[in-house]
């Protein structure tokens, strides 16, 4: 860690209208009164089941939503949320996303070396050479070979589309990556592979990991810190071997202790609401 | 006797015009009142497993070997015996429940229809039975679910729901494929106990098909490893977490993080898994393994019992004797 706080979120709050005729007029708070600061170089878990407010809140640190109150701070300065291309592209190299499923966030008309090539020439002002470099750098920093990178994404398995998708990330030479459930359709062997590219990765540069799971095994690998959400709320905060090993809010030990493992029995607890709203959708008021 | 038994499956699919192996010699077993894990990552031939079992194979596939339920040999029933087996022989509960189940129906009717229009029922009596299987299943509320639509219910009630629709069909064999990949945690530990549970006390068969190891030991009697369109390994739940025999399944426990603790590097399997069409003459795992041998390469191990299960590796013997892999030091 090269310290300094890179990332922070003060107070912050998101709250949608509910469509509708039956609620209209009604708001749902998905995000409320959210905190916490990141140091350069960290790496923070956002943990919660559907409905909890994590991807509102990844969504919020990209800039992909705007908070309804509060504020994210990036590198000392709070981040805007306005319209103009030249603005967007500025805060889009500070903070980069990679999504959950990689069938559906690549172009499928784009091998990754057209898709690095296009955002290479957007963002930045390179030679030809240059822009070969870099696609072959970052080729190399997320394992994929020569081949890999001029296939069309149909002829990619899911592991390998996920590398595509953090190269892209990485393209721009952000300083927080941010993986919304990036890891969860990946297989065991292929999730231990990607695991490992991303401790590499993080190894040789300060940057800067957020990641939404619901996973805590991958959570426990990869972060230092862990934010819990339940409905909004951030339930539980510390160290992620802190808060993994002795959890302290009930709800943090509910999701621990429903972890499958060896000598793990499913438990039948029977409080689950039988309408879908309150699960899907956070907390309505 | 079996209630299920596989011999030597093998299936051939059709992808573009080719005719594509995607199971190979696939054996196993499944006694009255016993739960069987199918364990293995994706494309291992999993689904397409259970897929034959229930006789519904995509157009265009062949298949050889047997599958024997109660003795009788499913891929050469036809007309009325067909229909007699999959109403009231196997029942599935789908990965995702809802795109099982019909969108446009409620609740009610999918969980009474099959009791009128088979079993003869009144609509009234079903209805009765339907809610009293929904308690069952930990919904209490049942005359007013009967009248929801499947959007109107969280996908672990959606589960509960099928769960309650292959107690209802009277079958002896459940195969749940995936069943609670697309529930958040705590909703699938809800989810599983009742699946667990109920099956226990009707001793019914369960084929549970799970690509994660640790959930499927925690519910299952024995557990069959799947890769590359083979069973590799077959042992009881407890064996296979203290003592996994075959190479993948080694390095598959190894591979995976664990919540209590992180290492810096975890081991990881090289390369990536080869599908069932693409396997060779050897062993093969080989290219990956971390035990391989020069025979390895040439000689295509067979399924061999060891005490208490099978195991599919030239080595197996030398390799028990080994340390299980490590993960390095954080």
């Amino acid at each position: 860690m090269t310290g300094g706080t890179i990332l922070e979120a003060r107070e912050v709050r998101k709250v949608f209208p509910l469509r509708g005729a039956a609620r209209r007029g009604q708001e749902l708070v998905a995000v409320d009164a959210v905190s916490f600061a990141l140091p350069r170089g960290g790496a923070l878990a956002i943990v919660g089941e559907s409905g909890s407010g994590k991807t509102t809140l990844a969504r919020m640190i990209v800039g992909l939503e705007a908070p309804t109150s509060g504020e994210i701070w990036f590198d000392g300065s709070p981040r805007q949320y306005s319209r103009r291309a030249a603005h967007r592209r500025q805060q889009a190299r500070e903070i980069q996303m990679v999504f959950q499923d990689p069938y559906s966030s690549l172009d499928p008309r784009q091998s990754a070396t057209q898709c690095l090539e296009e955002l290479l020439r957007l963002h930045f002002t390179f030679t030809a050479e240059q822009i070969e470099e870099r696609i072959a750098e970052l080729g190399g920093q997320v394992g994929l070979g020569q081949a890999e990178m001029n296939a069309k994404p149909e002829r990619l398995s899911g592991g390998q589309r996920q590398r595509v998708a953090i190269a892209r990330a990485l393209a721009v030479q952000p300083q927080v990556l941010v993986f919304d459930e990036a890891l969860s359709a990946l297989d065991v062997s292929v999730q231990a592979q990607l695991l490992n590219t991303l401790s590499d990765i993080k190894d040789r540069s300060d940057l800067t990991y957020v990641f939404v799971s619901h996973d805590l095994a991958v959570v426990r690998q990869i972060t230092e810190q862990v934010l819990v959400m339940q409905r909004g709320h951030v339930v539980e905060t510390g160290a992620t071997a802190q808060v993994l090993s002795a959890p302290q809010h009930p709800y943090t030990r509910l999701l621990r202790s429903s972890v499958p493992g060896p000598g793990w029995r499913p438990k039948r607890l029977d409080h689950e609401p039988s309408s879908r709203e309150p699960q899907d959708h956070g907390e309505a008021n | 006797m079996s209630l299920l038994e596989v011999r030597d499956l093998c299936v051939w699919v059709q992808t573009e015009g080719k005719d594509r192996q995607v199971l190979r010699d696939v054996v196993l077993s499944v006694a009255p009142g016993e739960a069987l894990g199918l364990v293995g990552e994706s494309g291992a031939g999993k689904s397409m497993t259970a897929r034959a079992v229930g006789r519904m194979l995509p157009t265009g596939a062949s298949a050889t070997g047997d599958i024997l339920f109660d003795g009788a040999s499913v891929l050469a029933m036809t007309g009325r015996d067909l229909r007699a087996f999959r109403r009231r022989g196997t029942s599935f509960v789908a990965q995702n429940p809802l795109s099982a189940i019909n969108p446009v129906h409620t609740i009610g009717d999918y969980l009474t229809e099959p009791l009128v229009v088979i079993a003869g029922m009144r609509h009234k009596a079903a209805s009765e039975a339907a809610v009293a299987a929904l308690a069952e299943v930990g919904i209490m509320d049942g005359l007013r679910v009967l009248g929801q639509y499947p959007h109107e219910l969280s996908g672990g009630m959606l589960q509960r729901v099928m769960i309650c629709s292959s107690l209802l069909s009277g079958s002896r064999l459940i195969v749940a494929d995936e069943p609670t990949a697309s529930l958040d945690v705590t909703t699938q530990s809800q989810v599983m106990a009742i699946l667990d549970e109920l099956r226990r006390e009707r001793s019914l068969s369960l084929l549970f098909i799970s690509h994660d190891l640790e959930l499927a030991a925690a519910i299952c009697d024995r557990i069959s490893v799947m890769y590359a369109g083979e069973i590799v390994e077959c042992q009881n739940a407890r064996g296979l977490q203290a003592e996994p025999r075959h190479p993948y399944t080694r390095a598959l426990f190894a591979a995976r993080p664990t919540i209590d603790g992180a290492s810096h590097r975890l081991p990881a399997i090289p390369g990536r898994a080869i599908a069932a069409h693409e396997a060779g003459a050897g062993c093969s795992f080989a290219n990956r393994c971390p035990y391989v041998a020069p025979q390895c390469n040439t000689e295509h191990p067979l399924l061999t019992e060891t005490d208490g299960g099978q195991v599919r590796c030239l080595r197996a013997a030398e390799i028990a004797a080994l340390p299980l892999p490590m993960r390095c030091p954080p």
